[in-house]
Formats: structure tokens, C-alpha cells, sequence
């Protein structure tokens, strides 16, 4: 084991391309890109759960795909135990995706309908190589107990399963060929919250059993502050705060952050407040706004901030935040 | 108006004589598989301008509820009995054509997902003016000046020009504001909100409930919201019924039940929660899943998943207990809970 951390995204960034074509070309128009991930850096240590939240839109599952490269990043490099994994052929590729690992939102549409349990999980082991054919049946059932499910449960195709026992095969099915890094993709969102618990209490256990490390991608607050040690915000395509949970939750700081968790419902005894946390929608990620893409929604707005993106600094140990509120020239402004 | 074999008092809490009455309804459907009972025996009045929570998890028949209110749901396979009293008329088995006087322009209804719930080859503006012209006597003009106050009230920038866009065109939150403008256009007296936020992103959800809440002030409508997130309820509404296996299993004010629920699956759910500050880094999971529905359990439906039954549970014909002031759970065992955060 080296040193390194064991994931390490710099400067990462992903762009599509809306529309483009001979026409455009011709009339000398630029092809239309929508930047969904915007030079993102990011560093996960071992065995630490990152929390990855915002708004749908704001790029955090395209950022998890990149780490997984089911999307090829437009610049940026990405390391994997201290070795950069972009630009591997084939074979190291193959390798390197028994390393990382995800499990996503859907447990309906992502398992198989017409296959069984078994014949999911071997699969996997198959096209791997992690396992002789003869110890298949056997890692399979050691998996199934892994994750809270019984062995002869293996038999059994996915609509046989409830929603929570469904995302416990994606678990296993993820964990099958011995991967050190799991990005969750909402893994828990689609479930009722007494299930919900349950899964997340296994996503915990494992993580303490095989010294896992989670990328913990959601939408819900509450989760993520439960389950992570950092958390990052992103917005529009930029993590614009970083910070341990405890922190973030006692005393954010950029205004988005501050608006988000103010407009999350919280199950306690008090009234609703007149006015919203935050209002208008978020902006496009194709037209994007000048300098801090939140300030046209930004009740602490500056003349600044429609014109320099505040860059991503840190203002304390283990905390950083891209707001001008935060940086020395602009300070005086609060 | 007391249903006494269900023990099912009407709170004395909310003031005035309901708006509408809700009595041993029960929703099945035939399925292939054998009889669904979707909405098990449920009761409820709900007072003029009050918000009226119905919680629950997927399948515990809280949608279906609300449905078999006003006859939404497609009949065969569904089948509803019970009443529900409105204005002094049982609004199940209304004749259709009645039926649809009632809805829209006296109870209207708000569903999850605004995408699937507007006519996409149609504009906007058009299909607010179609309720109108439906419900009022209102002339073209009229229709017109009306839609664009709707959409104006609604928080929607630059009313006029939107009116003559396509749902498409609109963003999430943009169409639920929308598809409140349509229920709100006649002015109904309850409106039946069902996980009107549930498809929105958590800032966009905040603004859709502030919206809600001053439109009830203003209109004095009340309010029937569905939902899963007992934060949501507990933010919106004055009374809250939790849903199980398709009967009430607890009926009470929101801050009793948030702080002093009486059955043990509401104490599980508040228990289940994340975000909250406990000592352990895990959560306290509800063991298990919920019943099926078809041929369920005989005695306590949540008897699997409980931490406090017994062996008579299990044969218990349930039904509401008084557990306090307003307060009802359908549990036996109810003094042996502990508070969720004791």
C-alpha cells in the first residue's frame, strides 16, 4: 500500500456536446457544450465516507461516473492509489473496475429481470476472472450472508425481492470482485426511510468490515450528514464548499449551502417559514451566469460577484469554500 | 357523526363541522394474484382551513386513499365503499357526470409528478382556461385575465407571455406552480395535495410549500397532503394520520405525534430517521418490510416488525384506541412505548 490518497481527482472536467453539426460549422458557429463537471478537484483517503451533494443538475453523478470512467473526462487526471487510471488500455481498465465499484439509485432497473441472483452475481465473477469456477456458488453465498440476504435466496430472480432487499444484491453484486472504492449513486434514495436505515446501517457495517471507501452521492441532507466525514457541495458544476460533516451541518458558510440546509423539512414540532430559503430555479447549465454562478440567486450578492468566479480556498483546516464573502480583499463587505 | 364501532372519535380540537367525512372507506383491487386491500377501514374528518397529513411508506394506501376520495381511480379493478360526506352527499358511487362537478371546482387535486400531469401538446394558458370554461360561466376575455392572475398569484415571471408556452418550456418547479394555478382556479374548498413536492429538488420544494400554505391563508381551503416525509408534514400540517398497511394506525395533532407518538411503528419511523444527533453512528432501522397486502395478517398488521407485541396481538382484531386528547393508535400495547428520543 502506498502512501497516496486512495482516490485523487485534479482538475477534473466534463463537457458534452448539445449540438453541433456541418451546418453550424459553416455559419462559423461554435458547437453548443453544456459543462456538467468544471474542473473539479477532490482527494479521498482510505476508508472514509465523502458525502456529495446538490440539486439535480449540478453534476455530482456525472462526477461519480467519471471516477468510475463510464464517461471520459474532458481535462483533468484522476489517480487511483497514487496511479493515474485515465489512459489505460483495455485489459488495466478491466482491472482497475474490480478496484472501484458503484451502486446505483434504481434497485427495479438495475438488476436484470430474467436472470437470478446467482447467475447475476457469477457473471460478474466471470467476466472478471476474481473467481475459479468451482468456488463460484460458494462466493456467491458468502456474499448473499454478507449483505443480510440468505443463501438459498440465490435461486430467486429480482421481483421475488422488496425494494431494500433489492439494493442489498446491487451491494453484493458490487462487492463481488473486491473493490476498495464504492461510489454510491443515490443508493438509498428510492427506499422508505425505516429500509432506508437498514441499508445504510449495512453500507456502515461493511465499510468497517472490509475497510471500504464511499463516495456517498445524494440529494438527501440527512443522510449524507449521517453517514459521511466530509461533505462537498456542488453547484452548477463546481464544489463550492468542502468541509467535515459535523461542520458543515453546525456552521456552513457559502450561501447556498446555508440556503439548502434551512430549506430542508425537518420532522420537529415548528412552523413552516413564510418565505422560502431560496427563491428561483437553478440556472442552466448551458448558459451559464458571469463570475459566481450562484449570485443571481445569492442574497449576499456583491458588484464582485457577477464578475470573477471566486475560486475554491481554504479559510480554516479541513475547510474550504469558493465565496468572496470568504477571501481577505472582500471581507470587509459583510 | 361517531363511528362507534371503529371507537373513532371526531377530534374536538379542529373547530367548526367538517368539510368532509370519511367513513369505513375501503378501496380493494382484484389482481391476479387475489384480492388487494389497498384502503383498510379508514375514517377522518378534516375542518374547514386546516392541513390534514396523511404519512406513510410506499403501499401503505395513503394515494389510494386520497383517489377514492373524489372516484379517481379506474373502476374495474378498483372497487370503493364507505362514505365520504361532502356537503351532505356520499361522494362514493356518485354517478360520474356528478362527480365531476365536484372535482376541480370543489375539490381539486395536486399529484406528484407536474411533468405527466399537463397535456404536453397543449399551451399552458389554454389549459387553465379549459377548467374555467368547464366550471364558470366566465366569457374568453374573462378566461384570459383570469389564467394570467392564476399564474401571477402562482409566482410565475412574466404571467401574459408564459400563458402561451407548452409544459415542456417550464422547469419542475415552474409546472407544479402551475398545476396549482388549475386547482386553485375555481376556488375549491378542500384541495388534495399528493406528494406535491415529492419530484422536486429540496430548495424548489421549500418554495412549492411556502406557496402552498399563504395560497390555504388566503383561499381558506382545506388541505388533504400526502407524503412520506414526515418532514414535510411536520412543517405544513396541523393534524397528521400515519398510514400502515392500508389502515390509520395513529391519528393526532402534529406535535404530539412527533414528540409523544403512541404506536410503535410511528416511534420506528421518527427512531429511523438519519440526521438526527444520537450517540451511535447507526441508525435504528424498523426490522423487516411491510405486510403485503393481499391476505394480510389477521391481528396487527406492523405484528412482524414490532418491538413491543405480544402473543394476543397477533389475534387482536385492531381498531383505534383513544390514547389521549385527539389522540388515536391502533395498538394495545400503546403504554408500554417509550418517546422516540428518550
Amino acid at each position: 500500500m502506498s502512501s497516496a490518497p486512495l482516490l485523487e481527482a485534479r482538475g477534473v472536467s466534463k463537457e458534452f456536446v448539445l449540438a453541433d453539426g456541418l451546418v453550424r460549422r459553416m455559419r462559423g458557429r461554435p458547437a453548443e457544450t453544456l459543462k456538467a463537471v468544471d474542473d473539479v478537484s477532490l482527494t479521498i483517503e482510505r476508508g472514509e465516507t465523502v458525502g456529495l451533494v446538490g440539486e439535480s443538475g449540478c453534476g455530482k453523478s456525472t462526477f461519480g461516473r467519471l471516477l468510475l470512467r463510464l464517461y471520459e473526462p474532458t481535462a483533468g487526471q484522476i489517480y487511483h492509489n497514487g496511479i493515474n487510471i485515465l489512459g489505460h488500455d483495455a485489459r488495466a481498465t478491466r482491472e482497475l473496475r474490480t478496484k472501484i465499484q458503484v451502486v446505483f439509485q434504481d434497485p427495479y432497473s438495475s438488476l436484470n429481470p430474467t436472470m437470478t441472483v446467482r447467475q447475476m452475481i457469477e457473471e460478474v465473477l466471470k467476466v472478471h476472472k476474481v473467481c475459479p469456477p468451482e468456488a463460484r456458488t460458494e462466493r456467491v453465498g458468502e456474499l448473499l450472508e454478507m449483505v443480510g440476504l440468505s443463501r438459498d435466496m440465490a435461486a430467486r430472480k429480482p421481483h421475488q425481492f422488496s425494494g431494500g432487499q433489492r439494493q442489498r444484491i446491487g451491494i453484493a453484486r458490487a462487492l463481488a470482485v473486491g473493490p476498495d472504492f464504492i461510489v454510491a449513486d443515490e443508493a438509498v434514495s428510492a427506499l422508505d426511510v425505516s429500509v432506508q436505515a437498514q441499508v445504510l446501517n449495512l453500507m456502515m457495517h461493511l465499510q468497517e468490515d472490509l475497510g471500504l471507501t464511499y463516495l456517498f452521492i445524494a440529494h438527501n441532507l440527512g443522510v449524507v450528514q449521517h453517514i459521511s466525514q466530509r461533505v462537498a457541495v456542488m453547484y452548477l458544476g463546481k464544489i463550492v464548499e468542502l468541509a467535515p460533516s459535523t461542520e458543515l451541518f453546525k456552521e456552513p458558510l457559502h450561501p447556498y449551502t446555508q440556503a439548502l440546509l434551512r430549506a430542508v423539512p425537518k420532522p420537529i414540532p415548528r412552523r413552516k417559514e413564510a418565505t422560502p430559503a431560496l427563491e428561483g430555479d437553478p440556472p442552466s447549465p448551458v448558459n451559464r451566469p458571469t463570475g459566481c454562478h450562484f449570485h443571481p440567486r445569492c442574497p449576499q450578492a456583491m458588484p464582485v460577484c457577477r464578475e470573477v468566479y471566486p475560486t475554491l480556498s481554504t479559510i480554516a483546516p479541513g475547510r474550504s469554500v469558493a465565496c468572496h464573502l470568504y477571501t481577505s480583499a472582500h471581507a470587509g463587505a459583510r | 357523526m361517531i363511528d362507534t364501532r371503529n371507537g373513532f372519535a371526531p377530534p374536538i380540537l379542529a373547530e367548526g363541522t367538517p368539510v368532509l367525512s370519511v367513513r369505513d372507506l375501503y378501496t380493494y383491487f382484484r389482481t391476479p394474484r387475489g384480492v388487494l386491500q389497498a384502503v383498510d377501514g379508514v375514517s377522518f374528518d378534516l375542518y374547514p382551513g386546516e392541513t390534514f397529513g396523511i404519512v406513510g411508506e410506499s403501499g401503505s394506501g395513503k394515494s389510494v386513499t386520497c383517489r377514492s376520495l373524489i372516484g379517481l381511480l379506474p373502476s374495474p379493478p378498483a372497487h370503493t365503499t364507505g362514505s365520504v360526506i361532502y356537503g351532505g352527499r356520499n361522494l362514493v358511487g356518485l354517478p360520474s357526470k356528478q362527480m365531476q362537478k365536484i372535482r376541480g371546482a370543489h375539490i381539486a387535486m395536486i399529484f406528484q409528478d407536474p411533468m405527466t400531469s399537463l397535456n404536453p401538446v397543449m399551451r399552458v394558458g389554454d389549459q387553465i382556461e379549459e377548467v374555467l370554461q368547464i366550471h364558470t360561466p366566465l366569457n374568453r376575455t374573462e378566461r384570459r385575465n383570469t389564467a394570467v392572475q392564476l399564474l401571477k398569484r402562482v409566482s410565475i415571471p412574466m404571467a401574459e407571455r408564459r400563458l402561451d408556452d407548452y409544459p415542456h418550456q417550464f422547469s419542475g418547479g415552474m409546472r407544479q406552480r402551475v398545476l396549482i394555478a388549475m386547482a386553485l382556479a375555481c376556488k375549491p374548498k378542500i384541495l388534495l395535495a399528493d406528494e406535491p413536492t415529492t419530484a422536486l429538488d429540496v430548495t424548489i420544494q421549500d418554495q412549492i410549500l411556502s406557496l402552498l400554505l399563504a395560497l390555504q391563508r388566503e383561499f381558506g381551503m382545506s388541505v388533504i397532503l400526502v407524503s412520506h416525509d414526515l418532514g414535510v408534514i411536520a412543517e405544513t400540517c396541523d393534524r397528521v394520520a400515519v398510514m400502515y398497511g392500508g389502515q390509520i394506525v395513529e391519528v393526532a395533532d402534529t406535535r404530539t405525534l412527533l414528540t409523544r407518538p403512541k404506536h410503535p411503528y410511528t416511534a420506528g419511523l421518527l427512531r429511523s430517521l438519519p440526521g438526527q444527533q444520537t450517540d451511535s453512528r447507526y441508525l435504528t432501522p424498523i426490522p423487516g418490510a411491510p405486510p403485503v397486502l393481499i391476505d394480510p395478517p389477521k391481528g396487527c398488521r406492523f405484528f412482524d416488525r414490532c418491538t413491543l407485541r405480544a402473543e394476543e396481538c397477533k389475534t387482536w382484531k385492531t381498531e383505534l384506541l383513544q390514547v389521549g386528547d385527539n389522540h388515536l393508535a391502533r395498538c394495545r400495547r400503546h403504554e408500554y412505548l417509550e418517546a422516540p428520543n428518550e
